[in-house]
């Protein structure tokens, strides 16, 4: 008869709970009362709360802005609203400053988004894109006699910029250091400062300058050259799954219906030129 | 805590099968996310009524693109296909609950189901379209308010409210072609709201009767629990893959003799 062996050691008593919790538990841990199969992480917890956030940068026209009553408006606000929509939830539009933009959602202040993030590797590190949803050039516009051809030209010359947008944060970074910066109030005073000979250049949007060449030919003013060129999309935390694959649906589906390009012609003239995208 | 206590789950956990522990338990209320190494085999849910991507061959069993891409997906995960049967009504919950890891033929693409499950990446592209006899007038989807209009069982039937005026139609079920095909024939309905392939089907048999309206794109995509991203994108990859080979063109072309369309890239 052999003896039995040494008794394993005993667990310590303060792992039972958490051994037996773990025993008994599902091996991925669900909300109360969630449902078999249900979202997880930040989509879960907007439908079960009924409330998606999405943040939206309002100083960038014709993206984000107000209306003539002041509510929000602009083509990344609409589709803030379409996506709250399609989720089935109330929106809540979270007014963010543009450096604020990827720190809100960081800091778990924001779900969504929804506000001129361009798709350049600085941001793609920091936030999980959802399949781009249009594009943005910034370009400098001069008069037609401007023997400005690239932004080496311009310096020692006057560059209206139009305060408060994407297109001035852009393009202040990489204009030559004796350029003299001069701030304006909106695109539409860059171009008639320099199409009267108050700036030399003005920075604004390729579409912008396209549909002016377009509808007011007689304007002396034309595009000179493209400061930067990214497509733009929704942005999430990192780490959310469920939520990043909805939205890509969202986007896949208002694409195909035709609501994307609605809301493009509306705000943006024109259908935007976006490469196709392996999801 | 007791001793007796401590000992009981001691034994408890000493005598729990390594199964409960890992991944595999499918009893539980909560499926794990499947592990693409571990996966011993593909457990597709398949529905055989009411589609135009999978039915029941008499001869040899299940058949259809859905069926095709199942065998593709499996084929690249190296792993065998078992398909698990199921229905339009509980396709999406039983696929929920862990009954089958990926449903093949899951209701065309719309928001509403986005929000239940994880749709992959579309293999089809069907029209829902209205077919009704030659002399009818139907020139827009107002048109239809009123009549007496017969919906093919199924997807097609639970789409109509998103796409036309249903409520203010007098709508019909009938379960397949033979059926749509007499109650046009006999005029017991004016037109009737199927899916491209059965209209096409439906026009040969009866020269009588005709497309009116495309009611729009049904974008057919395999789908996966939340939670199962590596099987999504393992799916998706294949997808891809079948798509650059030109197969599942090929598989599309056949099985609805049209070309599958590009993905709606905005």
């Amino acid at each position: 008869m052999t003896s039995p062996g040494p008794m394993p050691r005993a667990l310590p008593r303060r792992l039972l709970p958490a051994l037996a919790a773990g025993l008994f538990a599902a091996p991925h841990a669900r909300a109360a009362g969630e449902a078999p199969g249900a979202a997880t992480g930040a989509l879960g917890r907007i439908l079960r709360s009924g409330i998606v956030r999405i943040g939206v940068w309002l100083e960038a026209p014709p993206w984000g802005s107000y209306d003539h009553d002041g509510t929000p408006d602009g083509a990344e606000v609409a589709l803030a609203r379409l996506l709250a929509r399609d989720l089935g939830v109330r929106l809540r539009l979270q007014r963010l400053e543009v450096r604020d933009r990827i720190p809100a959602l960081q800091e778990d202040r924001v779900d969504i988004l929804a506000a001129l993030v361009p798709v350049v590797p600085a941001t793609r590190r920091h936030v999980a894109f959802a399949s781009p949803h249009g594009e943005l050039s910034v370009a400098v516009a001069t008069r037609r006699a401007s023997p400005v051809r690239s932004l080496a030209d311009l310096a020692g010359l006057r560059v209206a910029l139009p305060d408060n947008t994407f297109a001035a944060e852009e393009a202040r970074t990489m204009l030559p250091p004796d350029t003299t910066q001069l701030l304006l109030p909106g695109l539409v005073a860059c171009i008639d400062a320099t199409a009267h000979g108050r700036a030399d250049a003005a920075v604004s949007y390729g579409w912008l300058l396209r549909d002016l060449s377009l509808s007011r030919p007689e304007l002396d003013i034309e595009p000179r050259f493209t400061v930067s060129h990214a497509h733009h999309a929704l942005a999430m935390r990192l780490g959310e799954p469920d939520l990043l694959r909805f939205v890509n649906t969202f986007l896949y589906l208002r694409g195909a219906d035709g609501t994307l390009a609605e809301i493009h012609e509306r705000y943006l003239r024109g259908t935007p030129d976006v490469g196709p995208v392996f999801r | 805590m007791a001793d007796p206590c401590r000992r009981a789950l001691l034994a408890l956990l000493a005598a729990t099968p390594p199964a409960i522990l890992g991944r595999t338990a499918r009893a539980q209320p909560f499926p794990a996310p499947i592990r693409i190494p571990a996966l011993q085999r593909l457990r597709a849910g398949i529905d055989l009524e009411g589609t135009a991507t999978a039915w029941d061959d008499s001869t040899n069993g299940p058949a259809g693109m859905a069926v095709e891409v199942g065998a593709l997906i499996a084929d690249g995960l190296d792993v065998p296909l078992e398909l698990v049967r199921t229905t339009t009504a509980t396709a999406v919950a039983e696929l929920r609950a862990g009954r089958f890891d990926l449903l093949l033929n899951a209701p065309p693409l719309t928001i509403e189901v986005a929000r239940e499950v994880l749709y992959a990446d579309p293999y089809a592209a069907l029209e829902l379209v209205v077919v009704a006899p030659r002399p009818l007038p139907l020139p827009s989807i107002a048109a239809l308010r009123g009549r007496r209009v017969a919906a093919q069982a199924g997807y097609p039937l639970l789409l109509l409210p998103s796409r036309v005026p249903a409520s203010q139609m007098d709508v019909i079920a009938l379960p397949d072609l033979p059926a749509l095909a007499a109650a046009l024939a006999d005029r017991q309905v004016e037109a009737a709201i199927v899916t491209s392939p059965i209209a096409s089907r439906i026009a040969a048999l009866y020269p009588a009767l005709e497309v009116k309206l495309t009611l729009g794109t049904l974008w057919l995509a395999p789908a996966c629990r939340f939670g199962d991203h590596d099987l999504l994108q393992a799916v998706n990859t294949m997808l891809y893959i079948a798509r650059q080979e030109g197969t599942l063109q090929s598989l599309h072309q056949g099985a609805y003799d049209r070309p599958l369309p590009r993905p709606p890239f905005f």
